[in-house]
Formats: C-alpha cells, sequence, structure tokens
C-alpha cells in the first residue's frame, strides 16, 4: 500500500473552503495571543472557595498521628480533610486507570515525596496555603525504595502492604513474542549485540499545572467538575464509579487546556479532595497546584532501565531481538494502559524492520517515587521502544563494521510487504522506510559528511552523524485489542449544519494545543465544502459532546479525525438527496464538487451545501427526515504507523565533553497532512522536547526519596537560545485504513528524535568503542565515556 | 550529605573547649540559630532559620549534646521540623579538638539528613555551599567571641546577618567562582 512519496499535497479544495492540505491559521490563536482563553483557573464561581494539598516530605513512613486542630482554628479556614474523614466516604482510596488503587489522603503510610496527606479548603488561597503549616503530621520513617533493583531485590521493604494479595514489590510482569523461537533465533547467531541503558525519570512539565473547580449543588445534586482533563468523559466515568455518583448528575468541563502531554491523563487524588470538600460543604472549591506540585507529585514518564540484544547473521541481517525491562512504576500503578497491555505498546520495539523473532519481557516494580509511567506525548511506552531499537541498529552497525544507514536499508521492511505482520502482534499499515531515509540522507549529503568525518577526525576533532528511522504505533485502537477499564477505544464526532449553512462539530476529545479547532474544521471543508472559517468545534464539556476515550497517544486524528471525516460523508450523502429534491433531479444524477452539487453534464444546474442546508429547514424532503446532523463512533480497523528518519550532526568537545548539534534534519511522513503548517509545529515541538531528553532533562531521586527537580531550576527546559534550527521535510504514505489517510503527528518527534540525538554523540566516539551513555549525556558523563574509553 | 571540615581557632585547646561547652554562646555563632530551653542532660530545645533564596525554613526541634572531656571531642544529634515549609532536617555531628602549639585545630565531621522541599535543590549544589558557608561564618564569630576582651565584649559578637538573600547569593557566588576556577584551571592546562 504505497506510495506516493515526494508528491506535493493535492488540494481538492479551493484556500476559501480550507479544506485538507492547506494550512488555514489556527481559529483557537485569536483568543489565546489576545490573552483571552479560559484555563481552569480563571473560572470563578459565587461564594468559591480554595482549596491547598499538604504533601509528604517524606518518601517511605508510616503516620502516627495528624493534627489538625490548629490549622483548624485560623479565621477563613472552612474545612481540614484528611484521608480518616475521607474514609468514612469510602473516597480515601480509588481506582487508577490501569487497574490498580492510589491513595487518595493517605491513611496508613506514605509512599513517596509529595503525596497528598491533607487539604485545607478556605475562603482565600493564601490562607489554605498558610493553614497547611499548621497541621502536624508525625511520622515514622520507613526505608525509601528508589529504583527497581533495591524494589525487587530480596527482603526489600513491601511498599504496597495495603493490598491483601501483594507479598512483595513487583507491581505486573509482561511478556509478549514467542521465547523458543527467538531463543532458536539467539542460537543460530553469527554475533549478539547487547545494550543496556537507562532512559530516565522525565516530566511532561505542561505550562500549566493540573487543577480543578468543582461545584456540588447540594440541592439538585448536580455535579460540576472544571478540569484540566484530556479524556473528560472517561474521567466522568471514573468520577460515577469512585464517587457512587449517578453519571447524568456528573458534567466535567476541560475548559481551554495549557498543554498535556500525557500528564492531564490520570485522575489525581486533588480533583477527587475538591470534589469530596464540595460535596461536604455545599460550595464550589478550587484547587490549583502550584509548579512544585506539578513537578513532584503528578505522572512522571519513562523510567525505564532496559536490556536489548540483536541477534545477526553473517551478512548482517537481523534474525531476532530480546529485550528486558524493569520499569519503575512509583507507589501506584496509576498511569493509563490499553488493560492487555501492561507495558504499554513497547513491544513495537522491533521497530522498522523485518525479522521473524522477537521476545519481550517487562516488569513493573513499586518504589517510593511519585506514579509514573505517563505516556509523555508517546503512544504508552512507544518512545522507550524507539530509543531501545534504534540505539541498538547503530551499534549492531558498528560491530559488525558497516556503516549505519545502509545497515537499517538492508533490513528495514519493504514496501512492498505491507500490510506487515510483526513478530509481536502488530499489523503495520503502510510506510517506505527507506524512501524517507534516503530523503534525509540527501538533504544532509550523508556520503560528504562521512568523509568529513574522517577528516576530521585525522585533526582530533569528534564529529558524529547518528540517525533514528523510527516507526510508531498510534491511534488506539480497535476494540478488540483497546480498552481502559473496559472502555473501548473508539471516539465519536457529532455534526450539525445550521440553516445559514454554518456548522457545529462536537468531538470526545479534547485539545490541549493541538489546534483541533482548526484542524478538525479542515477534515469537515474537506468532505462538506463548508468553509473551515465556518466551523466552529466544540470538545471537553462532557453534556454537550458524545462520548470519545479522549486526546492522547495521538489518537484525535487517526480516530475522532476519521470520525468526523465519516459523519461529514454521511451528511454529504443527505445533503444529496436534498439538492436532488430542489433540483428536481435523481439524486444519482448528480456530481459533487467541494461546496456544490449538480446535475451530470448541466454545471449551471447547480445547489450550493449552504442552500441545502437551508432547505434541510425550510423545505426538506417528504420522505428526508428534516435537519441535516448526525453522529458517528468510530471504531478504527487498526493503528496507524508514522514513521520518518531523523539526522543528527554533532561535535563534540573532547576536552569539556560537551557537544552542540551542527544539523538536525527531521523527513516525517505521517500520511496525509491536513494543515501543513500545525504539523510542522508539531514536529518542532517534539524535536524540542526531544532535544531536551537528550542533553539535559531528568528528574533524580537521592537515596532518601527526595525528588531532585521540583522545579524550573532542576528540570530544565529548553529555550529558543539553546534548542538547534531544525530542518523539515516529508514523505507521504497516506494509511489505507483511515477515511483521509491521515496517520497522526503530534507524538513522532518526541518518540523518535532522542535515539537520533544520542546515536550522533555515540557516533563521534564509536571510533574509541563507545557504545553507551545514558540520558541525559550532560558533558560530565561524555567527558567521562571518553576518558574511560581511551583509558581502558 | 556528609560534610567534613577542619578549621584552627587561635586560642588555646582548653579555651576553646570551655566555650564549646557553653551552648548558648556556640548557638549564637549560628547563624538563624536560637536556643529556647534548656531541658537539661545537655538538651537543648530550640530553632534554626535558613533561607534560600525565596525559601525561607525554620527548623524546630532539639538537639542532644554529648561532650567527653577526656578526649577532647563531642557527638551532637539534633533534629527538627520545618512545618510551614513542609521540610524535615536531621543532624550528626562529631567533633574532634586538637592542641597545635598554642592554637586549636578543630574536626568536624557533619552528616545532615534533608528531607521535603529544602532536599529538593538538586544539581546546582546549594544546599552544600550554604552549608559550607555557615561554618565559616561560625568559626569567624567564635574567632571573634575568643578573641574579645571582656566577657561583655564577647556577649555581644553574634554571627552575622547571613539571612536572606545575602546567604543565597555567597552560595551562588562561590559555586560559580568554582566553576571558573575550573574553567580557567582547564585553559591553562
Amino acid at each position: 500500500m504505497t506510495t506516493t512519496a515526494d508528491q506535493s499535497p493535492h488540494l481538492h479544495t479551493p484556500p476559501e473552503i480550507g479544506g485538507v492540505g492547506h494550512s488555514v491559521r489556527r481559529h483557537e490563536d485569536d483568543r489565546f495571543i489576545q490573552g483571552a482563553g479560559n484555563y481552569v483557573d480563571d473560572v470563578e464561581l459565587p461564594g468559591m472557595l480554595h482549596m491547598a494539598i499538604l504533601r509528604s516530605p517524606v518518601a517511605h513512613a508510616k503516620i502516627l498521628s495528624i493534627d489538625t486542630s490548629e490549622a483548624a482554628a485560623v479565621d477563613g479556614v472552612v474545612a481540614v480533610v484528611t484521608g480518616e474523614l475521607m474514609a468514612e466516604h469510602n473516597l480515601a482510596w480509588m481506582p487508577t486507570l490501569s487497574g490498580d488503587t492510589q491513595a487518595v489522603l493517605a491513611t496508613d503510610k506514605v509512599r513517596f515525596q509529595g503525596q497528598e496527606v491533607a487539604a485545607v479548603v478556605a475562603t482565600d488561597p493564601y490562607v489554605a496555603r498558610d493553614a497547611l503549616g499548621l497541621i502536624f503530621v508525625d511520622y515514622e520513617e520507613l526505608p525509601a525504595i528508589t529504583s527497581p533493583q533495591q524494589s525487587l531485590a530480596e527482603g526489600a521493604v513491601l511498599i504496597r502492604d495495603d493490598k491483601e494479595d501483594q507479598t512483595d514489590n513487583l507491581a505486573y510482569e509482561w511478556e509478549s513474542g514467542d521465547k523458543a523461537v527467538t531463543d532458536q533465533a539467539f542460537a543460530e547467531a553469527a554475533k549478539i549485540v547487547t545494550l543496556e541503558t537507562h532512559y530516565p525519570r522525565s516530566h511532561p512539565s505542561p505550562l500549566e499545572t493540573c487543577g480543578a473547580v468543582a461545584d456540588v449543588n447540594p440541592a439538585s445534586g448536580q455535579v460540576t467538575i472544571y478540569m484540566t482533563s484530556q479524556a473528560p468523559h472517561a474521567h466522568r466515568t471514573v468520577f460515577a464509579l469512585v464517587a457512587g455518583l449517578p453519571e447524568q448528575n456528573i458534567r466535567i468541563i476541560s475548559p481551554d487546556i495549557g498543554g498535556g502531554f500525557g500528564n492531564k491523563v490520570p485522575v489525581y487524588p486533588g480533583y477527587v479532595i475538591a470534589t469530596a470538600a464540595s460535596l461536604l460543604i455545599g460550595k464550589p472549591v478550587k484547587w490549583v497546584e502550584s509548579r512544585t506540585e506539578n513537578l513532584i507529585s503528578t505522572g512522571f514518564a519513562r523510567d525505564y532501565h532496559m536490556k536489548g540484544e540483536l541477534a545477526l547473521n553473517n551478512e548482517g541481517r537481523i534474525l531476532g531481538l530480546r529485550t528486558e525491562i524493569w520499569s519503575d512504576q512509583g507507589a501506584f500503578f496509576a498511569d493509563a494502559q490499553p488493560t492487555k497491555f501492561k507495558a504499554g505498546l513497547f513491544h513495537i520495539v522491533t521497530g522498522s524492520y523485518d525479522y521473524p523473532a522477537a521476545h519481550v519481557v517487562a516488569r513493573g516494580a513499586y518504589t517510593n517515587k511519585a506514579p509514573g509511567g505517563v505516556a509523555y506525548r508517546c503512544s504508552f511506552r512507544v518512545t522507550e521502544a524507539s530509543y531501545m531499537i534504534e540505539r541498538l541498529v547503530q551499534n549492531a552497525a558498528y560491530e559488525i563494521g558497516m556503516d549505519p544507514a545502509e545497515f537499517r536499508a538492508l533490513n528495514f521492511i519493504k514496501p512492498e510487504q505491507f500490510p506487515y505482520h510483526s513478530p509481536t502482534g502488530f499489523v503495520y499499515d503502510s510506510g517506505d522506510y527507506e524512501g524517507a531515509m534516503r530523503k534525509a540522507l540527501g538533504i544532509v549529503d550523508y556520503e560528504s559528511l562521512r568523509k568529513e568525518q574522517v577528516t576530521a577526525r585525522a585533526e582530533g576533532r569528534l564529529l558524529g552523524i547518528g540517525m533514528a528511522s523510527f516507526t510508531e504505533v498510534v491511534g488506539a485502537g480497535n476494540s478488540q485489542e483497546y480498552d481502559i477499564l473496559g472502555l473501548k477505544m473508539f471516539d465519536s464526532a457529532e455534526l450539525r449544519v445550521h440553516p445559514t449553512g454554518k456548522a457545529i462539530l462536537k468531538l470526545g476529545v479534547k485539545s490541549q494545543g493541538q489546534g483541533h479547532e482548526t484542524t478538525f474544521a479542515q477534515i469537515v471543508a474537506e468532505e462538506l465544502g463548508i468553509p473551515a472559517g465556518d466551523i466552529k468545534v466544540l470538545e471537553g464539556d462532557t453534556d454537550n459532546t458524545p462520548y470519545g476515550l479522549g486526546t492522547y497517544a495521538s489518537r484525535s486524528t487517526p480516530v475522532a479525525g476519521a470520525a468526523t471525516a465519516i459523519i461529514s460523508r454521511t451528511l454529504r450523502e443527505k445533503a444529496r438527496k436534498i439538492a436532488a429534491h430542489l433540483l428536481e433531479a435523481s439524486a444519482a444524477d448528480l456530481d459533487w464538487e467541494p461546496g456544490k452539487f449538480f446535475v451530470k453534464g448541466s454545471p449551471d444546474q447547480s445547489v450550493t451545501i449552504q442552500d441545502v442546508a437551508f432547505a434541510a429547514y425550510t423545505n426538506p424532503p417528504p420522505e428526508e427526515e428534516p435537519g441535516l446532523e448526525g453522529v458517528h463512533y468510530y471504531d478504527p480497523p487498526n493503528m496507524t504507523y508514522p514513521f520518518g528518519t531523523y539526522v543528527v550532526v554533532v561535535e563534540v568537545d573532547a576536552e569539556t565533553g560537551e557537544w552542540k548539534v551542527d544539523r538536525m534534519i527531521a523527513v516525517d511522513d505521517c500520511g496525509v497532512r491536513i494543515n501543513p503548517m500545525i504539523v510542522d509545529g508539531q514536529i518542532m515541538g517534539g524535536l524540542t522536547e526531544g532535544f531536551a531528553a537528550a542533553t539535559n532533562q531528568f528528574i533524580t531521586f537521592d537515596d532518601d526519596g527526595n525528588c531532585i527537580g521540583s522545579s524550573f531550576m532542576d528540570y530544565l527546559v529548553p529555550t529558543a537560545w539553546e534548542t538547534p534550527r531544525f530542518e523539515l521535510d516529508e514523505t507521504v504514505t497516506p494509511s489505507p485504513h483511515h477515511p483521509i489517510g491521515a496517520k497522526g503527528v503530534g507524538e513522532s518527534a518526541t518518540v523518535g528524535s532522542p535515539a537520533a540525538y544520542v546515536n550522533a554523540v555515540i557516533d563521534a566516539l564509536a571510533h574509541l568503542g563507545v557504545r553507551n551513555i545514558d540520558m541525559p549525556l550532560l558533558p560530565d558523563r561524555v567527558w567521562s565515556a571518553i576518558q574511560d574509553a581511551e583509558g581502558g | 550529605m556528609k560534610i567534613t571540615n577542619e578549621f584552627e581557632v587561635k586560642s588555646p585547646i582548653d579555651v576553646v573547649w570551655d566555650a564549646f561547652q557553653d551552648v548558648p554562646t556556640v548557638a549564637e555563632c549560628l547563624p538563624g540559630a536560637s536556643i529556647s530551653e534548656d531541658k537539661g542532660g545537655n538538651v537543648y530545645a530550640g530553632a534554626v532559620e535558613v533561607k534560600l533564596g525565596p525559601m525561607s525554613s525554620k527548623f524546630e526541634g532539639e538537639a542532644k549534646i554529648s561532650p567527653d572531656q577526656p578526649t577532647r571531642s563531642g557527638h551532637i544529634e539534633g533534629k527538627g521540623v520545618d512545618r510551614s515549609g513542609g521540610s524535615r532536617g536531621q543532624v550528626d555531628v562529631d567533633y574532634r579538638l586538637a592542641d597545635a602549639g598554642g592554637s586549636t585545630r578543630v574536626f568536624v565531621d557533619a552528616d545532615i539528613k534533608l528531607t521535603g522541599a529544602i532536599a529538593q535543590f538538586g544539581r546546582t549544589g546549594l544546599v552544600e555551599e550554604i552549608s559550607k558557608r555557615l561554618i565559616d561564618e561560625f568559626v569567624y564569630c567564635l574567632h571573634a567571641k575568643l578573641a574579645a576582651e571582656t566577657p561583655q565584649e564577647a556577649a555581644e559578637i553574634k554571627a552575622g546577618e547571613v539571612k536572606g538573600f545575602s546567604l543565597f547569593l555567597a552560595g551562588l557566588t562561590s559555586w560559580i567562582g568554582k566553576f571558573f576556577k575550573r574553567l580557567f584551571k582547564r585553559g591553562g592546562e
């Protein structure tokens, strides 16, 4: 199913309609650039109270007592909420999106630094925060466990003693692929290449922290919760289940969201406490995290200790892959995962390469760290998987003395092999991996660079060329395989065309800055010919949008985008009948061009979509239902598989270990591009996040479980000053099963780029024998690697 | 976090030893420290206030001092809780005095365990820098006290106003200074 690589997008609509392929300016930016967005912290309700949360200063301790009397006596304090009070309402614990339980407010023990211990509700946010200092908690400290190795060692202190059947710190063990076949491949291998590396703990750190305004009306029982949610419908159902509230009385509103990146997928204790407080007090309660609270207590990502092995034959063909993962999950297994896949979609680790055998074993360990493992701008662990395989193939090339690009070309899945069945059970939809790689290598002039590298080495300069030819699996997903807590991972679109030909599109997904209000309008424009600017897109209000599982895992375009295209087509078919009625012709005799129907062979006998919309309400055909609206729930037949090749050129300073990016080329293939400008923006953002991970971003813990990285002084977010210039290009291989051929692009660059940066530095040092430096590649780590290699 | 320090006081060992037994005097020389109660049995209740840039912590707690006269050494165990800032601190100090020909050398091994907000400043090493600055200030003050000509003069000498932004800046300056030293050393090689 290939390929239209290298062709500029074929536009079906003129710019005034602005369908697929037009770089329409983002509608939402009108309010954002004027400071007129409406975020959770902007919500003000009459009589609203403010809540602040007391968090544990220690990583692991028994709670001996909590004395709230002084705090409760402060003028302005309305209530102090503890775990004991929550327990009276059966709300001290809640289920997580991955089927575990999590403490809402600690009753027995605290299990990580930053865990929620008590909350103060007051008339003023500063009073609430100050009163936290008057709550006295007596802790009896326990040993802090800060790595999976410690956690799974014999005799380790049991972290989850709250769980009846839990006798050790293992959160899960999961495997994929065929062990016997893989072991056989390794037995026959001429060479085995091994890589052990740690993908460090990172944080999505969205600009807007998490928060909620809970408004429980004691008279009507109506619960309205404004919250920073990437998945408002799923959250509503969780609230109904946790609190035992009737679901029709719960309305979740996600207003404008200032970045999510997976951080706003989990249900956090703060949301639940604010809601419980509003329920108990009968007034609206607002809770908004500080930056530090966001960084130390909400959804971390990665923290994967990985071992990967590739079996090779003498010709450099890959025979099989073996990987073993130790995942640091933190104190609660709280990230969202499709139920069947405990390690997310890590089994995409076979990557862009064709070989028959693979086996993946993953173990999740509880530790005394904040609950982690959220899909930070990726589809459930695809980032870790892509990093592993792209680092491994680069090292494999060195070990057998092949050029890394030619090694990849030899092993790539070929265009004619699609749909491709991977050894871990995926069915790749379409791709031309070598096409994307050759394009990227052409842009960077790879052959000349390799020659330059030889010259540079002779002069004592360390020049490195790294690449990653990644494949993602996004758009979860088909209902046979993908669900979260049993909720199937479909999504939905509801479209209503108004009498004047304008329209409103309502979606179950939720933008956090991705530009949904523009791109989804463009899909309708493409299919119905209504100008994109005439279409309002509504999301994030569960009373007013159809049910959906939300925006993460690059699923909005693959799933909700498909639903939008299909409902638009359905309405176009109804419009055709109305047009036939207006033109007094047979529907079969009408032709469509974007925006109008005309009688075959008589272009002057036509009606516009706007004429049709008006007639739907004023002059509908007698046999048709009036109006022009409908809803579609889309259950995707398969995932989509965006891919691309990133090439990074670096120079490493051997004296200091510092390195700088000379060039960064990104060739992405995300299928059909709906709005090329927005796609480019998504890619640049992701490349920047990959750069952050590779250069300096990580959150560590000391031996006592103190989280180092609680502010932007320690957790570094790159600015335009540090970020290299990116050179973007594309190939276009449509997804064969998606109605408009789109694959999703929000996460490709975060997934693919870390390995490209790291491979570039490793490539600069490869002749010294360096094969691994753990991220982030801080100058001291690079310097030490050079010293060790030269010394050894 | 382990901190090892060694300094010299230009007074005879017996004078320094006696000064060390006078806990309120010692406290006066520790920036931000105060004693609120002598609980007997060498146990004192008090507080240590530290400001780190925008963050202010007041650790309230107790310290137990166990001197060993024959060996001119001692052990101090302290622990405190900063409730408003959500930090906790625990310190174990071993100190030893040695005669250095009319002067006294003081050896200090401190093991400081901080948890909570104050322990979350990681990479920059600011907490270590500030601990060292605190010891420098302590030594400076102790010198001054011991060099005072009258007891009244000695009583008036207290640790400098090392609170607030100045302490933060001192830590930062020292840290940046080291960075440049490293840089120049490298350049000169």
